[in-house]
């Protein structure tokens, strides 16, 4: 692989996670500080079991031309990402210089269950995505096989061709 | 949306921050045939980014009788004086709001009809140039900031004014 694909590759690995992680926050936030969101997405319950799990099995369906350890790298940047701003939310206030109290903690420590739910739900992605959507490594991989394979078949009905009566089989 | 959030929650904080006591404007007081007519003008100011919904705000003042040499804010002295409790209640759906980066002026004002009560004004007042002082404490004013479900109260410092 040369330079330009493994930036690319790089590239592309980080911009799904930080987009995950986004998104993830931004529902996070939207759920458990209803009244700032721009949009009310409801229970904050359901919000914090189905949108990790959501968002993470894109993420795995969009790494699917990666390692498995990368993909568990993924989730575990996508939480880093999603916590910090879940914390960057809390305090955006006192960073700003503008807090009147401390800042408000309403269901925040349900953040740590993030890691979990956006680890599963990338191993499954990935998983479901190489499936359906199998990687080009691989498919080239299974072409060569069935090259070679097909290949085999040929020289075995060779060696095996019924020899004319009265002819030597040739070694 | 994370940032939409996260914007609306640096400017109720900021709002918060920097929302002051409402002011007294204007205090008239006003002769008519069975006593005095009283006004107050009250202006609240709104420095923030998100419009702030007054939901009560309680008052009492006092006409301060300067003959007697105790502090206005003397008990004692407070007890002798004319007084008045004023407010408004209201929800937080149909407060009045005043809008970020603006004002909003209200008006209480009572018809003293009681000689007693009139008479305590009118001995209250300098014969020199007719003011009245007068001293308003006790003020509570509770209000949300736009419609964030929080009820927030502020506690106004004590005031004397010349009207």
């Amino acid at each position: 692989m040369g330079l330009r694909e493994k930036l690319q590759s790089t590239g592309l690995f980080l911009l799904w996670s930080v987009l995950c992680g986004v998104i993830v926050a931004a529902f996070f936030v939207s759920a458990f500080f209803a009244d700032f969101g721009p949009i009310q997405v409801g229970d904050p319950g359901t919000v914090i079991l189905f949108m990790p799990l959501f968002a993470a099995f894109i993420l795995g369906l969009l790494l699917v031309d990666f390692e498995l350890v990368h993909t568990v790298l993924a989730a575990l940047l996508a939480t880093g990402v999603a916590i910090g701003l879940v914390l960057g939310f809390m305090f955006g206030p006192a960073i700003v210089g503008v807090e009147v109290g401390p800042p408000p903690y309403q269901g925040a420590f349900s953040a740590i269950l993030l890691f979990p739910l956006i680890l599963l739900g990338t191993v499954v992605g990935r998983a479901i995505g190489e499936r359906i959507l199998p990687p080009q490594a691989i498919l080239d991989r299974q072409k060569a096989l069935m090259a070679e394979t097909r290949e085999w078949h040929e020289q075995l009905a060779r060696v095996e061709r019924p020899v004319p009566p009265g002819q030597d089989r040739k070694p | 949306m994370y940032a939409a959030s996260s914007a609306k929650f640096v400017d109720y904080s900021d709002a918060l921050l920097r929302f002051p006591p409402p002011r007294l404007e204007t205090a008239t007081f006003t002769r008519n045939p069975g006593g005095w007519n009283i006004t107050l003008r009250w202006t609240f100011d709104n420095p923030g980014r998100l419009p702030m919904r007054l939901v009560s705000f309680q008052f009492e003042f006092w006409v301060d009788n300067r003959s007697d040499s105790r502090e206005p804010l003397d008990g004692a002295k407070l007890g002798t004086e004319y007084t008045r409790i004023l407010s408004f209640y209201l929800d937080r759906y149909t407060g009045p709001v005043v809008p970020a980066g603006g004002s909003k002026s209200l008006d209480w004002w009572v018809d003293e009809t009681d000689p007693g009560n009139a008479g305590k004004i009118t001995s209250a007042m300098d014969p020199t140039d007719g003011s009245v002082y007068i001293v308003v404490a006790d003020g509570v004013l509770v209000f949300y900031v736009a419609e964030i479900n929080e009820r927030h109260q502020g506690f106004m410092p004590p005031l004397y004014r010349r009207t």
